[in-house]
């Protein structure tokens, strides 16, 4: 396999990257401190313009085997097990999680699920 | 004979599996390796059981409850009293157990979910034992059940995180930890509390909690000089239920119940209890396993009801699910005012208050013992014990 990203699969991407400028990329917004009992604060603020620059050249290499058709976890040629955690995973429309992950040695964008 | 172990994908059966984001799967079988390695490592068990011996404090007791079983009338009751252990509950064992493989694998950083607060404070404990950080999370409406063990998290140097979303449970509490470790999985150990989750966790939590079961083997032959007829134990996610019975699985005479959280009511919301297939229960996955689930008629996961915050959850551990389509493993329910009822009775006839979860399995040996005979021995798990509780119930009683 390797193909281009379709329309749907750039949305997503660019809404869960859109999440590291807000702060909201790991879930930020529901979590209270158990200390203060008070919302805890959003992670760090992030510039998310150096991945969706990446956005266009990406190529989807390979896609999960798990024949679930609601699964759209793919890979891009960036991936190398082991060395991609994600930058972003947050829960989207109908409860589900979107993962972006990264190749944390060269920054670029490595894979996404959407589970 | 069975040895009841998963295949190598970590299915019993149909149930279990790995079903893990793919930013989980190195992690994963990083532990899968690891774990395999100190299974069978002889330096590694020792340091285990040393740890449970000095630090836990085990064996814990097999104890006759001599009034509790003259007021039934029937079966002798023994309750292994693993409210005794360190931290007032089972839990301990399987942090113990996990806190070493974290330690072997380099892992700095430990994160855990938890319900009722007992496997927090575990996992709390051992991290101080061990001088690591700590982050657990919790759901907003156990934090308000459970403020006691919140506390005590707190005291051990944790960082207690609650969660806001969703029914603000268990299950909220898991998802919040799971993305967590996607986005820290170099650093981070996800010290996982029952015998629920992706493989290996629910294999490596019956082998760490198996020790329940190998001490109550031992203690019984040497008070009775014979192997129980009954064993009961409440299920939540069901590690100290499978503890208890993993080791008497091949001992065919030997009967086993798991009873499960019947909650107010039979629909859908109203209870916890994954085998009541009338009240929702059927296959499906959760949270990285095959299993039975709650579930609505479109397979969305169901909210649940306990009174008991450490079964309120809508999945039951794989090999349970396995057992019980086997029918090795019996399945049955007590509902919140049997459970609080149960409670009350055990205090006043034995002097030891139980933990809400562990007062499950005592309502259903207060059902089911009349109906044994004197000479039938039943062995219970008191898998915690209820000072967390007593505001909760006092609060209900005084309603």
């Amino acid at each position: 396999m390797n193909r281009k990203l379709t329309k749907q699969e750039k949305n997503w991407l660019i809404s869960g990257l859109k999440t590291l400028e807000t702060g909201e990329y790991r879930g930020g917004g529901n979590l209270v401190s158990g200390m203060t009992g008070k919302l805890k604060p959003l992670d760090e603020p992030k510039n998310p313009e150096p991945y969706l620059q990446q956005i266009d050249e990406l190529r989807v290499v390979s896609k999960c085997k798990c024949d679930d058709l609601d699964c759209h976890t793919v890979k891009f040629q960036h991936f190398e097990r082991g060395n991609c955690p994600a930058i972003v995973a947050i829960q989207i429309e109908g409860g589900r999680l979107l993962i972006i992950d990264v190749h944390k040695e060269k920054n670029l964008l490595a894979g996404r699920e959407v589970i | 004979m069975n040895n009841f172990q998963p295949d190598e994908r970590g299915y019993w059966g149909e149930f279990g599996g790995r079903f893990v984001p793919e930013t989980l799967m190195s992690p994963i079988e990083e532990l899968t390796d690891a774990y395999f390695a100190v299974r069978e490592d002889a330096n590694f068990q020792t340091e285990f059981l040393n740890l449970l011996q000095d630090f836990s404090g085990r064996p814990t007791p097999l104890f006759y409850a001599k009034r509790l079983s003259e007021r039934l009338g029937g079966a002798k009751i023994y309750l292994k009293r693993e409210d005794l252990s360190h931290t007032g509950s089972h839990k301990i064992n399987n942090a113990v157990g996990q806190i070493l493989l974290a330690r072997r694998m380099g892992k700095k950083r430990i994160i855990a979910e938890t319900g009722a607060g007992q496997h927090g404070v575990a996992t709390a404990t051992v991290c101080a034992l061990f001088g690591l950080d700590c982050v657990v999370y919790m759901g907003e409406e156990d934090m308000r059940r459970q403020s006691l063990n919140v506390f005590r998290m707190r005291l051990l140097g944790a960082e207690v995180r609650g969660v806001s979303a969703g029914a603000k449970t268990l299950k909220d509490a898991i998802n919040e930890a799971l993305r967590d470790w996607v986005t820290n999985v170099d650093s981070t150990y996800y010290l996982l509390g029952s015998a629920l989750g992706p493989h290996p966790y629910p294999l490596l939590v019956r082998d760490f909690q198996s020790v329940i079961g190998r001490e109550a083997r031992r203690q019984i032959l040497e008070k009775e000089n014979r192997l129980p007829d009954v064993l009961v134990a409440c299920v939540g996610g069901g590690s100290n239920s499978i503890g208890l019975f993993h080791p008497f699985l091949n001992d065919e005479k030997v009967r086993m119940i798991g009873v499960e959280a019947g909650g107010k009511g039979n629909n859908l919301g109203e209870h916890a209890a994954r085998f009541n297939k009338a009240g929702g229960g059927k296959i499906g996955v959760l949270q990285g396993t095959k299993s039975y689930l709650l579930q609505n008629d479109d397979g969305q996961i169901a909210l649940t009801h306990s009174i008991s915050a450490g079964l309120d959850y809508a999945s039951v551990g794989p090999e349970h699910a396995f057992l019980q389509s086997i029918g090795r493993v019996e399945y049955a329910m007590a509902t919140d005012d049997e459970a609080l009822a149960a409670f009350q009775v055990l205090s006043q006839t034995e002097g030891i208050i139980p933990a809400l979860e562990s007062s499950h399995g005592i309502a259903h040996a207060v059902k089911i013992a009349p109906e044994m005979s004197p000479g039938e021995i039943m062995i219970v798990n008191l898998s915690g014990r209820g000072d967390k509780d007593v505001n909760q119930v006092q609060e209900m009683l005084e309603r």
